[in-house]
């Protein structure tokens, strides 16, 4: 079996795993934290397209995810229209805002790319916060967004919303796997690694920093919809900079540039929240800790770590220096 | 009209304040310090104390940069293992102390508003051309120029400057010569720090002292750096000064469009400057 | 200037070129025609120009003046990306490939945009033939066959050199330019480097960059040299070695 193929054998392993949680288990709290994990996990995959595996580092995803979540509550509610077609509208119209952001990507990158995308989601935020409110209801968000009516099933059934997250987790993640692997992924790596030689190759580099915002950015605006579902409410904070934070900590927390790392870092970093807020109210401060010792110890993350506990256990077993070159 | 252009001025000087600091820390070690608001914050919170237990203004504007001095030592410190690798975990790094800050602040004050009022000495108003104006604005305007003048003077003119410029553009040759860069640059950063902080001890009885604010002034901030010229303290002033004028003009006259004006302008700068000029990639030996 | 048997025009010529950086010039209305199937060697002294002249042929630099085509087309306005996709490809001076890739990822690479118009997004890069066969293939012809599942990053400086000039070569480039792809090569590993270049230079088009004087010398079948961001002289390895203005200004009176 190739490559590619054991992860997907793997991840539709996994899939059905959660599918089984979700139906099985009855423990609310327990589902809505799967939810909530599953939700940043999409988001998450998405961002480490741009930012792990282009190398590109935007400060604001969270216009996409933010505008996901409006456009879905806002056809929903306002609008009337199903769960299914509002989705895709909200898919769209996150991957066009992001198509957008990236066009700046082109003209920079590092700390001014970091900057510029700041800046643009800022304004997103003030559009959705003041400048809109009449649509979007201001600093008071939306409130009662709905979950999906199909197949006679209740989706607020926190089991069976957990069971729609499952599937939708596992063909994003399945989705991650495949464009990873694939020649325009290369194209992406490539391009992280050395971007001139990328280009004097005759690779079209422009596009494919603007078509991995897009992808991104239809990653993120899932997610922003599923949440508004979760929690059927949507508000401005969805496009701040706080998240945008969130999710690049998640992501690092985890190990950017692997397909599992953003999974895990979610998943640690919610761990964290519930542990450190049941303990005190300044998780917030405990998270920053954390990250500033992630960055200076473990910048690999979590998945790095594990890499290196693998080949130290692969050492001692042999008994010799192991070779390099071990694929990711 | 006098009284809008003294605030102007006035925001001006704030705004190079809290600049000169975060392009001087980018000049010498090639760090944009994103928790530079998160240390003019706790600036403004550590001058509210000193007040609140001294009573004394005064001793609060000395006090804040030093107490923010040692803890941007600290930050420094956690920054040097990551010099030799990817700027990214810089930024990281700095982003992180912004959670850390923010938490201490919280945790230390609390979440309410704090206000500190002027000095009377300094309170009040002096009648200038049939206008009134604010006498503590016209202080925060001495005292930026003061600093201004300081800073030039300390960069251009003495050999602790002339060091600093020479480790600017080539560290390596400059610990070659026996000058200890990494103490050149914990300097730096300590400089930078307290400038964030007198930036916040003198903004304390002009604008609330709350948590957010740290946030709200740093975009500014990091416009004024950037149409400045990253390192570039006298660059700093000049937009600081067209960016203060905007920002009190804007707010007199068209103050429902002044925060999507602001980031838009931003955006502008960043588009239009030829990236080359700016790009990260600078010569850092080191 | 060697008159041409192509009716469209030489693989890659050049037409005026200058450049300016702020006050200093570094090429000053440079015109040069490359003959199909011909090396043609660029030398001259360091800060002549040769990078920069190689920098406006690939497409990485604009120049204030002048115009380039390939086969008669003006491409002056293209970019890297574009000119590459005409069939041009080149080598850099300071080695530039994708470290954390394997070698045969490198190469694999280099092949994919040879092979698709559009890259795919859909199925695994492994599970397309064509590219892997050209990567093997170049993996061979560049000595470095057991090395294929090494990461770039890892292999010693000639190894990367041979990268290097692999990734140039695998598409088959019509044009080829090589910007000084000895320098930093061993002297035990000159020798099969050399083989490698002959057998490409034999070819295709190429313009070459080098101060190894043996490997011009044995490689080109016509020299230009730049001095001072000018064209000083053209013609054959034997007529420039013969030149006295040459030899005062780069090659020396030792030769």
């Amino acid at each position: 079996m190739s490559g590619l193929a054991r992860q997907l054998a793997a991840i539709l392993a996994g899939g059905a795993a959660l599918l089984a949680l979700a139906l099985g288990v009855t423990d609310e709290p327990l589902l809505y934290f799967a939810s909530l994990v599953l939700i940043w996990a999409i988001f998450a995959i998405g961002f480490d397209l741009v930012f792990g595996l282009t190398g590109l580092l935007s400060f604001g995803h969270a216009a996409f995810f933010g505008v996901g979540a409006y456009v879905q509550a806002l056809l929903t509610l306002d609008m009337g229209w199903a769960f299914a077609p509002a989705f895709g509208a909200a898919l769209l119209a996150g991957a066009g805002l992001a198509a957008l952001f990236g066009m700046f990507a082109i003209r920079m990158s590092g700390v001014y790319l970091a900057l510029t995308t700041l800046a643009l989601a800022q304004l997103v935020n003030i559009l959705v916060e003041v400048k809109l409110r009449g649509l979007t209801g201001g600093s008071d968000g939306l409130i009662g967004v709905p979950r999906p009516e199909a197949f006679g099933l209740d989706f607020y059934d926190s089991g069976i919303y957990l069971a729609f997250l499952a599937i939708l987790f596992t063909i994003a993640l399945a989705a991650a796997a495949i464009l990873r692997r694939s020649p325009f992924g290369q194209v992406l790596q490539a391009i992280r690694q050395n971007e001139v030689r990328a280009d004097q190759l005759g690779f079209d580099v422009r596009g494919s920093k603007i078509a991995v915002f897009a992808v991104s950015g239809l990653f993120a605006a899932a997610a922003g919809a599923l949440m508004g579902g979760l929690t059927s409410f949507v508000g401005p904070d969805m496009t701040g900079w706080k998240v945008s934070g969130d999710v690049l900590i998640m992501t690092i927390l985890g190990g950017r540039g692997t397909l599992l790392g953003p999974v895990l870092g979610v998943l640690a970093f919610e761990l964290l929240r519930d542990v450190a807020s049941a303990w005190t109210d300044h998780w917030y401060g405990i998270l920053g800790i954390v990250f500033i010792a992630f960055t200076l110890f473990l910048p690999e993350g979590l998945m790095g770590g594990m890499r290196t506990l693998r080949r130290a256990w692969r050492t001692a077993g042999r008994g010799r220096p192991a070779t390099g070159g071990d694929a990711p | 009209m006098l009284s809008t252009i003294v605030i102007g001025l006035s925001v001006a000087m704030l705004l190079f304040l809290l600049a000169s600091g975060l392009t001087l820390i980018f000049g010498m070690l090639g760090v944009i310090n994103f928790a530079h608001g998160a240390l003019y914050m706790v600036g403004a919170f550590a001058s509210w104390q000193v007040v609140a237990w001294t009573g004394s203004f005064w001793l609060a504007l000395a006090a804040a940069p030093l107490l923010v001095a040692v803890i941007g030592l600290a930050m420094e410190l956690l920054l040097k293992p990551l010099y030799a690798r990817d700027h990214v975990f810089q930024l990281l790094l700095t982003f992180g102390g912004i959670l850390v800050l923010e938490e201490a602040v919280r945790l230390v004050w609390g979440l309410d508003y704090k206000s500190v009022t002027a000095p009377p000495f300094l309170a009040g108003s002096v009648a200038i051309a049939g206008s009134e104006i604010a006498t503590y604005r016209l202080f925060v305007i001495a005292l930026g120029l003061a600093v201004a003048a300081a800073l030039f003077l300390m960069i251009e003119r003495t050999v602790l400057g002339m060091v600093l410029r020479a480790a600017d553009s080539n560290a390596a040759m400059v610990r070659c010569l026996g000058i200890r860069v990494d103490r050149l640059r914990s300097f730096t950063f300590a400089l930078g720090a307290a400038l964030a902080a007198l930036g916040g001890a003198v903004a304390a009885p002009l604008l609330p002292v709350q948590i957010g604010m740290g946030f709200s002034i740093i975009i500014d901030c990091f416009m004024v750096v950037i149409i400045g010229g990253l390192g570039n303290i006298r660059g700093a002033v000049a937009a600081a000064v067209l960016l203060g004028m905007v920002q009190a003009f804007g707010q007199r006259y068209v103050p429902d469009w002044i925060a999507v004006a602001t980031y838009g302008v931003l955006i502008l700068v960043l588009l239009l400057r030829p990236q080359g000029l700016f790009n990260l990639g600078r010569e850092r030996s080191a | 200037m060697t008159p041409d048997a192509d009716p469209a025009g030489p693989p890659l010529d050049c037409d005026g070129i200058t450049v300016r950086f702020g006050g200093f010039t570094a090429l000053d209305s440079v015109s040069l025609a490359f003959p199909r199937g011909r090396t043609t060697a660029l030398i001259g002294p360091n800060g002549a120009g040769k990078t920069t002249l190689l920098n406006v042929l690939s497409g990485r630099q604009m120049p204030g003046a002048g115009k380039v085509r390939m086969a008669g087309r003006d491409v002056t306005a293209l970019g890297a990306a574009p000119r590459a996709r005409l069939g041009l490809a080149r080598s850099f001076q300071i080695i530039s490939i994708f470290p954390d890739f394997t070698v045969f990822e490198n190469l694999r690479l280099a092949a994919q945009r040879h092979c698709f118009r559009r890259m795919p997004a859909w199925r695994d890069a492994a599970g397309y033939r064509r590219p892997r066969q050209l990567a093997e293939a170049m993996l061979e012809r560049i000595g470095l066959a057991g090395r294929g599942a090494d990461r770039a990053g890892t292999l010693s400086h000639g190894e990367q050199r041979a990268i290097e000039i692999g990734l140039a070569l695998v598409g088959d480039p019509a044009v080829l330019l090589l910007d000084e792809p000895l320098a930093g090569v061993g002297s035990r590993e000159v020798a099969p480097f050399m083989e490698l270049l002959d057998g490409i230079c034999r070819v295709r088009t190429v313009v070459l960059i080098e101060h190894n004087m043996d490997a011009v010398m044995g490689l080109a079948d016509r020299v230009a040299v730049l001095v001072g961001g000018r064209l000083l002289a053209q013609g054959t390895p034997a007529q420039i070695r013969a030149d006295a203005e040459v030899r005062a200004a780069y090659l020396g009176t030792g030769a």
